[in-house]
This record gives C-alpha cells, sequence and structure tokens, in this order.
C-alpha cells in the first residue's frame, strides 16, 4: 500500500506520555478527516498499546517507547507501537479478554479487546526478551461524494 | 484529571473530569480509597460527565472499587457518560456491574434516596 505521509516518535516508557502519545497520533490522524467518533476510537487504542508498552513491555522501569503512524492511499492509518521489552510469553492468553498478566496492578485485562474492538487490525510480534511491536489499521470512513454530509 | 467528592448520607459521590488513563487511575484510585477508608461509605455514584477520556485502565480501577464495595453489598452507579465513555463501558459489560444513568437523581432514586 502506497503511504502518503508518514512519521516517527520515540519517547520513554513514562506514564506521562500516554496523553502526549495519543494526542499525537489524533493530530496526524486529523489529515484523514476522521469523524471525532474515529479520532477517539484511534485515540484510545493508541493509550491501550502504549500502556501495555510500559507496564508489560518495560515492567515500569522504563525505555523507549517507539510509535510510527503512516496515512496511505486508501484512506486509512496505520500505527505501530513498539518496545524492546521483555516480549510476550504467550500471545494467545494475552489477547484473552479479561486476562492480564498483572492483577496486582488491578489492570482489567481489557487491552487487546478495545484495540481490536476500535480499529480495523491489530497484529502482534514478539520475541520474549527482544520486545513486541503492535501494528493497528483503520480506514476512515470517506466524504460521501457531492454532499457535506459524513456517514 | 480533576475530581471532586461530595456526600449525601451514606452515598459517596464522586465527579471525575479530564482523562482517565493508567496515568491518572491513582489519581481517581487515592480519592476513593481516602473515602472506603473512614468507614462511611455505603454506596458511590461516580458523576463522569466532565471525563472527556477513558481506556481499559480506567476499567481497571473502577473494577477495583465495585470489589471493595461489594464486600458490603454496596452499589456503584454511572451518570453523564460521554459517547466514547459509554462505549468502553457497553463493549467491556461494565455496566452489568457498575449500571449507567441519565443523571444524578435517577442514581439517587436506585439507592431508594
Amino acid at each position: 500500500m502506497e503511504v502518503n505521509n508518514y512519521f516517527t516518535i520515540s519517547f520513554p516508557a513514562n506514564s506521562r506520555n500516554e496523553s502526549f502519545a495519543r494526542v499525537v497520533v489524533a493530530a496526524f490522524a486529523a489529515q484523514l478527516d476522521p469523524t471525532l467518533e474515529e479520532l477517539n476510537e484511534i485515540k484510545t487504542a493508541v493509550s491501550e498499546a502504549v500502556t501495555n508498552a510500559i507496564i508489560h513491555g518495560y515492567r515500569d522501569r522504563g525505555g523507549q517507547v517507539v510509535i510510527t503512524c503512516s496515512l496511505r492511499q486508501d484512506n486509512s492509518l496505520e500505527v505501530i507501537v513498539k518496545d524492546t521489552g521483555v516480549g510476550i510469553d504467550n500471545l494467545e492468553q494475552a489477547r484473552e479478554p479479561l486476562y492480564t498478566s498483572r492483577p496486582d496492578l488491578e489492570r482489567s485485562g481489557m487491552g487487546f479487546t478495545v484495540m481490536e474492538e476500535f480499529m480495523d487490525s491489530v497484529s502482534i510480534q514478539t520475541q520474549p526478551g527482544q520486545g513486541t511491536s503492535v501494528t493497528m489499521t483503520k480506514k476512515i470512513s470517506a466524504w460521501e461524494q457531492g454532499g457535506n454530509e459524513k456517514n | 484529571m480533576k475530581v471532586a467528592k461530595e456526600y449525601r448520607g451514606n452515598i459517596l459521590i464522586v465527579a471525575a473530569a479530564g482523562e482517565l488513563d493508567h496515568h491518572t487511575a491513582a489519581v481517581l484510585k487515592g480519592c476513593i480509597q481516602e473515602e472506603l477508608g473512614k468507614g462511611m461509605v455505603r454506596h458511590i455514584v461516580l458523576d463522569f460527565s466532565g471525563l472527556s477520556f477513558m481506556d481499559s485502565s480506567g476499567l481497571g480501577v473502577l473494577l477495583g472499587r465495585y470489589k471493595e464495595l461489594a464486600k458490603w453489598q454496596g452499589n456503584m452507579l454511572v451518570f453523564g457518560l460521554q459517547p466514547l465513555v459509554e462505549k468502553l463501558f457497553l463493549m467491556t459489560g461494565l455496566n452489568k456491574l457498575i449500571p449507567v444513568h441519565a443523571n444524578l437523581d435517577a442514581c439517587l432514586k436506585v439507592l431508594g434516596v
């Protein structure tokens, strides 16, 4: 898929950057003219992936989170959230709704479920000891031809 | 995130405004736990009318407080959900544990006030 525009940012795995990360991606995605609902869904999915990187990938001990975001010709957004933390031992289990590896932190275990619900596709590449990369895509609804109203 | 609290008898009303994520969850948790520690809370009503964002970290902190209340069969109710937050409640089934109402009066009525 041809890429029309992209950016990459890298920031410390600190919880105060969760808000920063989702706002940056939303601001970039605004180029596709999404609805407010679509923007909010993107923000939520990014928040989940970045929080996972901070809490699970880096176990709250810090590191760098890298986000690469592309706008593609079919009016879709691709967001890749990458960490070089501990990786996920059992990916199938991690994706199950309500499963959490950190019940001690009052995690709901719904992070991947929310990402899957709010984005069109979510794929995860992980290697224990090397890190995790979450790739999410979402197609932004197009303006109706000849009208000003969006579906 | 800003949190305000008030009482109607033994009902704690907590108004949370801003964004509820992993970073801010501790603020809401701390506020509610402080009140629970005083031993006079029977039920909790959440005013989320000023809450513009919430992710699954918010679900976690609400479930944690719900479990505390369940120790004495206390109820937790919420009102004023913005569309994104409501979607999260419905999608995850959290509304089955923490029922969603239109306004404070509706919540208080359920609690018999």
